[in-house]
């Protein structure tokens, strides 16, 4: 995406919104774990994004740009303010869409709480494949790690979170 | 239950934003697209959602009509009408649901006074939610905000009273809580409809100004309320005092660096007048914000709280005339004065509220990919 043509920018980030503003939502909510707070961020993330673009500024790989400056986003926000604690919005009634039964909703909970224990670089490596649903690739495109690199983080955390669920069970 | 984490993993990947916050910020985004754009490239007024269209809502908006299709749809389909309606706006035909039903319920459902008041606060954000929405569309005078403004206004009050009710029962925790954050919200509209409003014109943004008038009374008041709520909480809970006024510190500070920041990058000429009212305005910050430090160090918590709060008014008041530039004699005020220098010097003589943390993130200039670089912030 570059300026030279304002209305076909316009149009093109608006289709970037509309493809991927759930996906970045998704992205904040689970490192905020409240939809306010998330919806802000996707709005901050896109209002950036655009001033970027109107800017002058060339964007080749806009997916990956939007969740880097979701990540700055989340990261300025913890960094200001006290992180939200998963345990306090789980008690408060934190419940993902899809998880409306009991039994899951404290499955759910069981395993985000372990995802928040693991090392960051693995729960990050697989938040964003597991929960953002990237591949490797893009993973590493946001990141800036190599996708081998990525690769063995993902599997790692994936072991390490097994591993804390067996233990917790 | 490790082997069903992919079944887990799906089922949190089911999260996405409501169809009505959606198309909330996509009219958002569609407005700052235009606004960014030379002349002769804004999209045409067909090109924006068929919801928004004031024919329709004004069709819509007919008493009999309204009567009629809510009855029915309730009749027919209770919940899933229920569900749609929560994406309606003053003048759709599901609002009434969304407002009469959906929220009395809530209403209903919310027993404890902390409950109660964090409902009331919620609502007042559904509305705040509601006007920029509109805000962020065309044709806003075509529809009734005058219902949306006397609904504010009441809300917001009602919200104020469930405040006092929780200062009454001594839990002067929630009441700062629940109190902060509708502050907040309430800011954050502020920053929000004078992004908005700038790209409008005429009745559009005379209409936008009245309601923004509202929200602005109101939030004063709710600043003056949490201003008290924080002293009560002061005297009775030190230990959560000192966190507090840590907060209100980094939060007055961070908005008088943004304000000097958007001085510093702004292109738009500042008349002599102008710049001296927003010179007052920062270095009245920075000797306040002296003293609140001062105080804080001796230990005296209410005095130091009251202090960030003022400075951070004064950071918030001078961002608002820097901002305002350009603005100028545009169009008059709803309230029938020409436009020029705001109305908003902070009040120095009351009992003091005041700052707010500002949830919006810091403008930043260590990378480009959306942490620094010029532009508009909230």
């Amino acid at each position: 995406m570059n300026q030279d043509n304002r209305p076909e920018l316009s149009e093109a980030f608006l289709k970037a919104y509309d493809d991927l503003g759930d996906a970045i939502f998704k992205h904040c909510y689970f490192r905020v774990y409240d939809r306010e707070q998330a919806r802000d961020l996707v709005q901050e993330c896109f209002t950036r994004t655009w001033e970027q673009l109107a800017a002058g500024k060339e964007i080749h790989n806009i997916k990956a740009f939007l969740y880097r400056v979701a990540n700055n986003l989340v990261i300025d926000r913890a960094r200001k303010k006290k992180e939200s604690s998963l345990d306090e919005a789980l008690e408060q009634g934190f419940q993902p869409a899809g998880t409306e039964n009991a039994e899951t909703a404290a499955e759910v909970g069981q395993a985000l709480r372990a995802l928040e224990r693991l090392d960051p670089k693995y729960r990050e490596a697989v938040r964003l494949r597991y929960i953002d649903g990237l591949s490797p690739g893009e993973i590493a495109a946001v990141t800036g790690e190599s996708e081998n690199n990525v690769s063995v983080r993902v599997h790692r955390g994936l072991e390490q979170l097994r591993q804390a669920l067996r233990a917790g069970a | 239950m490790e082997d069903n984490l992919d079944n887990i993993f799906g089922k949190i990947g089911e999260v996405r934003m409501t169809s009505g916050e959606k198309a909330s910020l996509r009219a958002s985004l569609l407005e700052l697209t235009r606004g960014s754009e030379p002349a002769g490239v804004r999209a045409t007024e067909d090109s924006r959602p068929s919801f928004y269209r004031p024919s329709m809502r004004s069709l819509l908006f007919s008493r009999p009509v309204f009567a009629s299709f809510l009855a029915g749809s309730l009749l027919l389909t209770g919940a899933g009408v229920s569900y749609a309606a929560e994406g309606s706006l003053p003048g759709d035909a599901l609002y009434p649901v969304k407002v009469g039903v959906n929220e009395a319920v809530r209403g209903v459902l919310a027993v404890s006074p902390r409950a109660k008041a964090a409902w009331t606060a919620t609502r007042v954000e559904r509305r705040l939610d509601e006007i920029e929405t509109l805000a962020a569309a065309p044709g806003v005078a075509s529809v009734d905000t005058g219902v949306l403004q006397q609904a504010l206004q009441q809300q917001t009050r009602e919200a104020s009273g469930q405040l006092d009710r929780l200062t009454d029962a001594g839990d002067h925790t929630a009441a700062v809580e629940v109190g902060t954050r509708l502050e907040e919200r309430l800011q954050k509209h502020q920053d929000r409809m004078a992004r908005l409003t700038k790209h409008k014109s005429g009745k559009d943004r005379a209409a936008l100004n009245a309601l923004t008038e509202t929200v602005g009374a109101e939030a004063e008041d709710l600043d003056q309320q949490n201003g008290q709520s924080e002293d009560r909480l002061a005297e009775t809970k030190p230990e959560l005092a000192a966190p507090l006024a840590a907060e209100r510190l980094n939060a007055a500070e961070d908005k008088l660096h943004q304000a000097r920041e958007l001085l510093a990058g702004e292109d738009r000429p500042q008349d002599d007048q102008r710049q001296e009212v927003i010179r007052q305005d920062l270095d009245r910050a920075d000797v306040i914000l002296d003293e609140g430090r001062r105080a804080m160090k001796s230990g005296d918590l209410p005095q130091a709280l009251s202090k960030f709060r003022e400075a951070h008014r004064h950071a918030r008041a001078a961002r608002e005339t820097i901002e305002s530039a350009g603005t100028d004699g545009a169009e008059p005020s709803a309230s029938g004065a020409e436009g020029g220098m705001p109305d908003r010097q902070p009040k120095e003589d009351r009992h003091d509220g005041g700052g707010q943390m500002d949830g919006g993130s810091q403008p930043d200039d260590r990378e480009t990919d959306g942490r620094g670089g010029a532009g508009r912030r909230h």
